[in-house]
Parts: C-alpha cells; sequence; structure tokens
C-alpha cells in the first residue's frame, strides 16, 4: 500500500482512492479507515457557494446527499463524509435501483438550477445507497454557474441513465450487463441501434436518444464561451431538459416476468416448520456473531436478507444471480422501513472483476470485503453440482470474502439437488457432507452445526480461522 | 401550439443533421450534446413554458371550483415548479 505524507494539517497518513483521479478540483483519500475528500484550490470557489448558497441544506434536508464534516485545517478544505457501507456499481443495480438513481440526479440538477448551480457529472456511479436511500456522494461535482447553460452533463445521464433504462423497458434487463463493457454508459448510437422502433417512435427518445447521439458523433466547433448567454438558452430551456427527462424516465418500467426463481421463496422443499428452525439458526447467528456486514449469496428475493435487516447496525447485501428476481426483491424490500437491504444482480461463480483504469478504478467484489459475515443458505449444491466447482475451491473462495460463514449443506438425494442432476451425469463422486465439512475447515473453525430438514439439509457457522 | 414546436425542432433537427460532415477522428462527444441542446433550446423551453401555465391554469381552475362547490382546499398540485422558480 502506498502511503503519502499530506502538507496540510489533518489526516497524516492518506491513500488516494482508486478512482479519485479525474477530477482537478476534488481528491477522495482513505486515513485509519476513514473516508475523506479534500477540496483542492480549482474547487474552492464552486464549494463554498455550494455551502453557503444554501443548496447543500436542501439536498441534504431531502435525503439526496451524502451529508459531511469539515475538518478543522489550516490549509486546503478536507470534509468527512458519511461512510456508504457498501459501494455498488451501476451494473450490478436492478432496474428500479436504476431508475430511482436516475430521478434523484434529475431532482438534484433541478435543485443546482434554482441555487445558479449546475451538476458536472451526471455519472451512475456518483449515487451509492446509504440507509435505504439513493444518495449523491459527489460533493466536488457542483459547480456555479452564472446564467442558464446547456447542461455539460446531459449526454453522461442519457448515457448512464437513460440507455440501459430503455433497453431494459422494451428489451430485456439483462441488457444492463452493458453497462460493463461501456463504463462511461452506453453509447448512444448503440443503443439507438438496439432499440425497437416501438420505442424510437417516441418523440421523447427520438430526441434524447436518437437524434442526441447522431449529435454526439459528428464534430463541431466547441461553442464559443458565453454564446449561450446571447443565444437562446433560457431558463425554461434548463428547466425544461430536466422536466422532460424526468417524465420520460418516470414513464419507464420494466415489464415483469416470473422466471424459474421469482417463486421460489414459495416453492421450496421445506414444510413450515422446517423453514422456521432456519430462520431462527440463522437469527441465532446474527445475534451471536458481531457483525455490521453482511453478505447474502444466491439471495433470491432477500427472505434471509431482510432477517438481517432487522437487527440495528448491519447494512445487508442480497446477491442473486436471476435479474428478474433481484428486481423482485427489491421491490419487496420497499416495504421495510429501516434499513433495507441492498439488492444486487450478480453472478457468483463470475462475481465483478476489478475494473476501470488499471483494473482498479472500481473494485472486483472480493476486493471490497471481506463481510463480517456471509450467508451462504441453499447455495453450495447450486456452485457444485451446477457449475461444477470443486468443494475445496468455494470453501477457499469463502474464505476470501467472508469473517464468518453461515452456510448451508444440500446433500446430493434431495429433491433439489436432483432436480440439478436430471439432464446430466452424475460425476460428483466428491459431493458428501464429509468432504464439504473437511473443505470448510481447512480455512474455517466450526462453530455451530444445525441438521435442519428431513432430506437432511444441514445449516453450519464457521469463523476464519 | 405545443405540436408547432414540436414541429419546429424536429425540422431543425433533420436540416442540422443532413447539413453535417461526418467526422473521421478526436471527436469530443460532449460537444456535439451542446450544440443539440441549444438548437434544441427555444423548443424545449417554449414546450415547458406552457406546460407550466398549464399547470398553473389547473390548479386556479381546481381552487375555483371548490369555491364555487364550498368545499375545503386541501391539497396542491405539486407536479412541478412554479413559473418563477424558471426565472
Amino acid at each position: 500500500m502506498r502511503k503519502q505524507q499530506k502538507t496540510s494539517p489533518g489526516p497524516v497518513w492518506m491513500k488516494p482512492a482508486n478512482a479519485s483521479f479525474r477530477d482537478p478540483g476534488t481528491q477522495v483519500f482513505f486515513s485509519e479507515g476513514e473516508v475523506y475528500r479534500a477540496i483542492r484550490a480549482a474547487g474552492l470557489s464552486h464549494y463554498r457557494a455550494f455551502m453557503q448558497g444554501g443548496l447543500y441544506d436542501f439536498l441534504a434536508k431531502d435525503g439526496l446527499i451524502v451529508t459531511h464534516e469539515e475538518m478543522p485545517s489550516s490549509g486546503e478544505v478536507v470534509i468527512k463524509p458519511q461512510r456508504v457501507p457498501f459501494i455498488s456499481y451501476p451494473y450490478e443495480w436492478c432496474f428500479s435501483a436504476l431508475k430511482t438513481a436516475a430521478l434523484n440526479t434529475l431532482a438534484i440538477q433541478k435543485l443546482c438550477l434554482d441555487h445558479h448551480m449546475t451538476l458536472q457529472d451526471a455519472t451512475a456511479f456518483n449515487l451509492q445507497y446509504l440507509d435505504g436511500r439513493w444518495v449523491f456522494i459527489d460533493t466536488g461535482s457542483f459547480h456555479t454557474q452564472e446564467k442558464p447553460q446547456p447542461w455539460g452533463a446531459y449526454r453522461q445521464f442519457c448515457q448512464h441513465f437513460l440507455a440501459p433504462l430503455l433497453l431494459m423497458t422494451y428489451g430485456d434487463g439483462r441488457l444492463l450487463s452493458l453497462f460493463e463493457r461501456n463504463l462511461d454508459g452506453i453509447p448512444l448510437d448503440l443503443a439507438s441501434r438496439l432499440l425497437p422502433l416501438k420505442a424510437k417512435s417516441r418523440f421523447a427518445v427520438l430526441l434524447h436518444i436518437v437524434m442526441h447521439g447522431k449529435f454526439a458523433l459528428k464534430d463541431f466547433e466547441r461553442p464559443a464561451a458565453g454564446a449561450s448567454e446571447s443565444g437562446n438558452f433560457s431558463s425554461a430551456s434548463a428547466y425544461g431538459l430536466i422536466d422532460q427527462l424526468q417524465s420520460l424516465v418516470q414513464s419507464l418500467d420494466l415489464k415483469r416476468k416470473e422466471t424459474a426463481w421469482t417463486s421460489y421463496e414459495t416453492e421450496h422443499t421445506y414444510d413450515t416448520e422446517e423453514f422456521r428452525d432456519k430462520e431462527e439458526f440463522v437469527s441465532k447467528a446474527l445475534a451471536t456473531l458481531s457483525c455490521q456486514t453482511v453478505w447474502d449469496f444466491g439471495a433470491n428475493t432477500g427472505h434471509f436478507s431482510r432477517l438481517a435487516a432487522a437487527r440495528a447496525g448491519i447494512a445487508p447485501v442480497a446477491f442473486e444471480n436471476d435479474f428478474m428476481t433481484a428486481e423482485a426483491g427489491y421491490r419487496q424490500s420497499l416495504s421495510v422501513r429501516h434499513n433495507r437491504p441492498l439488492h444486487l444482480w450478480m453472478d457468483l461463480t463470475n462475481p465483478t472483476p476489478g475494473r476501470g483504469w488499471a483494473d482498479e478504478e472500481w473494485n472486483s467484489l472480493s476486493a471490497r470485503g471481506p463481510a463480517d459475515m456471509v450467508l451462504a443458505l441453499a447455495v453450495v449444491h447450486h456452485l457444485c453440482l451446477g457449475a461444477n466447482i470443486p468443494l475445496p475451491r468455494v470453501a477457499g473462495y469463502l474464505r476470501t470474502v467472508a469473517r464468518h460463514v453461515v452456510i448451508e449443506f444440500v446433500p446430493k438425494d434431495d429433491p433439489q439437488s436432483q432436480r440439478l442432476l436430471k439432464s446430466r451425469a452424475d460425476i460428483y463422486d466428491s459431493y458428501t457432507q464429509e468432504n464439504f465439512e473437511a473443505a470448510m475447515q481447512a480455512h474455517f473453525t466450526l462453530i455451530a452445526r444445525h441438521a435442519v430438514s428431513r432430506t437432511g439439509r444441514t445449516l453450519y457457522v464457521f469463523k476464519t480461522r | 401550439m405545443i405540436r408547432s414546436g414540436i414541429s419546429v425542432a424536429a425540422i431543425a433537427i433533420l436540416f442540422s443533421l443532413a447539413m453535417l460532415q461526418p467526422a473521421y477522428a478526436y471527436i469530443d462527444l460532449g460537444t456535439g450534446s451542446m450544440v443539440f441542446q441549444m438548437l434544441m433550446a427555444g423548443a424545449i423551453g417554449v414546450f415547458f413554458t406552457i406546460k407550466m401555465y398549464w399547470i398553473s391554469f389547473k390548479q386556479k381552475f381546481r381552487r375555483a371550483l371548490r369555491r364555487i362547490t364550498g368545499h375545503a382546499e386541501t391539497t396542491e398540485d405539486q407536479s412541478g415548479p412554479g413559473l418563477d422558480e424558471t426565472r
């Protein structure tokens, strides 16, 4: 880990955040496990206007921005923002998460216009999930603007939010994966090619995606500074653009489709008493072990994540491989009043790798861990029997991402395992309970073990050595 | 009037697109986006102003209707910023 000494007072040993190098106005640092943002000379006047003009207070009151405290410093301004427990990326989100993040971005830009400011970025990476809300985390993105001007982040908004939301609405939710290859959002010409005629016949789509995309690909001289002041870009134009985008985003919704997994929670093989027994075991583990971060692998609609969320101080993240089930879970969790779990779309056999510049601008899943606790309930048989991952490798991976594991072993003769084996040769002689325990105990200490169903399913609690 | 605003915008864009020369390298995607917004500005502004007047008119009409029918005023339409906010 490279450390550098800071010249001004404040936190002494600082490590620059991997993703904080594009904006000369601010710099995010880590110091002693805390996050700080230094406001550089280039961003100072904007920051002062943001704080003193009342915009920060408005946004904080509405829960649209991460709050911060200013650190005592005689040199450059250093702020300490509220810590986000888990940083997630837009290519991991559900449809509803991206839609809410889009609407929040537009609401923020509208408030900016009220305060003679503007968002210089509209990247989806600037929104994070904190206490059940999507909040804007880039305090350095607010710039002063004396007179209404075209929105510099308009194209970015369309690429990061509008294009993926439209593709998911008119195509398929899984098209969100295009974001993984296009970290500055889905190019508008690509979105335009992929969208069906039905979508492009909507005037707003024709305007903001098709026409906008064609203009973005043409070479223009940069409009002279102040050209818009003498031109026709009025306040009504600035508000009108945001209003149009809001109406369009608000109208989009995913066509709900049932998949094999969306009804899993009501169709599992447990009887009521067994399921209650399983809930009790997990609750007891959560109560006994001191955990703040809980990752629920193979969460389905997140029943056990919500069980974890019921305990104060726990910020659960529910990972689900089926896009529609993750979306269904997100919608179910909206009914939770406090501490809603974050539902993410994640294939455990291909977890998010490091992305962006030097593979480390946006962290891999394991780099965001380890979690205090990983729940791996009814998931091991999918990894071993469904994806041919040997038990020692499953245990080895869990060791890299978890301090404690609550894990369920599903034997091969369980009806759900048999379903997985229906169309394939049984080459899984090593998939036994004894081998499972040995593989786990190579990395973990066994804390508790409990047989939980008549089909021989067993729950375990392990702790890293 | 809204329709005519849209038509003017559409014609302006189509005309502009026809006039554009293809670029072969070093395209700054943001510049095209800015030029596009400036071209659209008039129509978007007109459209938005009409929408705000329409919302304002509806609010006043509802209030008047409530006064006539004797019902107490209970809620306000919060669907957008007032006209003053756009100036």
